[in-house]
């Protein structure tokens, strides 16, 4: 089954960006193919290489990239969101890409499943 | 095509405006749409009620229909408990109740919370 994710609550505040992860990780492990992951929103603070979690913490940034690099998943930032909080080409961590929304409505589109966190 | 319900249960914010920005965006691709105002999401069809500019998504609502999605649906407890009138709002929207937004759920691919 073909499935995409749509990341937009606060990393920082949330459980959301965890749960996002493990899930996309169950996905690539279950043999799934996963498409794309989309971060919108407040999301969009994860795909940024400045933003370094205490060493006690999840290094979710981290896990995203190793996650891209095993899978091939495309790991897609909304530019306008992004923008919005200054997330912008030269801050972006390694394998995140910026695109537009019109990549999440095709990836809606494409796959089989869309799941929102 | 696979059909997308947006379901908005929080107040206008700029993060409401950028799910206003994906709808408008769904309307471009022409993926059948309908959007379902629940809990304190309501108050975004009111428009500007605390006269505060970067919290009104009304206007980018009212676009709504110009990109094909007309079909904006309200709970209707939701307006009940948050004594909102009906006739008080410029947007076009139909009320409805919890059975019909399940049926709205099992009629749609894709559901996108706010």
């Amino acid at each position: 089954m073909r499935i995409s994710i749509l990341v937009q609550s606060d990393p920082f505040t949330t459980a959301n960006g965890e749960l996002a992860l493990r899930f996309a990780q169950s996905v690539v492990h279950s043999n799934h193919d996963l498409y794309r992951v989309f971060f919108y929103k407040q999301a969009v603070s994860i795909a940024s290489k400045h933003a370094i979690a205490p060493q006690d913490e999840m290094q979710l940034t981290e896990m995203w990239i190793d996650l891209a690099r095993k899978s091939k998943v495309e790991l897609i930032v909304c530019v306008a969101a992004g923008q919005r909080r200054g997330l912008v080409q030269t801050v972006l961590a390694d394998e995140f890409e910026i695109a537009g929304l019109g990549q999440m409505v095709e990836a809606m589109i494409e796959s089989d499943r869309t799941v929102t966190f | 095509m696979k059909s997308v319900l947006y379901l908005v249960s929080k107040k206008a914010s700029l993060t409401a405006n950028e799910t206003v920005d994906m709808m408008l965006v769904s309307g471009v691709f022409e993926q059948p749409c309908s959007v379902v105002f629940i809990d304190d999401g309501v108050y975004q069809l009111f428009g500007d009620m605390m006269l505060v500019r970067t919290k009104d998504t009304s206007r980018a609502l009212s676009a709504l229909p110009t990109y094909g999605i007309d079909r904006l649906y309200a709970d209707n407890q939701s307006l009940y408990e948050r004594n909102l009138q009906f006739a008080s709002c410029h947007l076009s929207f139909q009320t409805i109740d919890v059975s019909e937004i399940t049926q709205l759920f099992n009629e749609h691919d894709i559901v996108v919370t706010d």
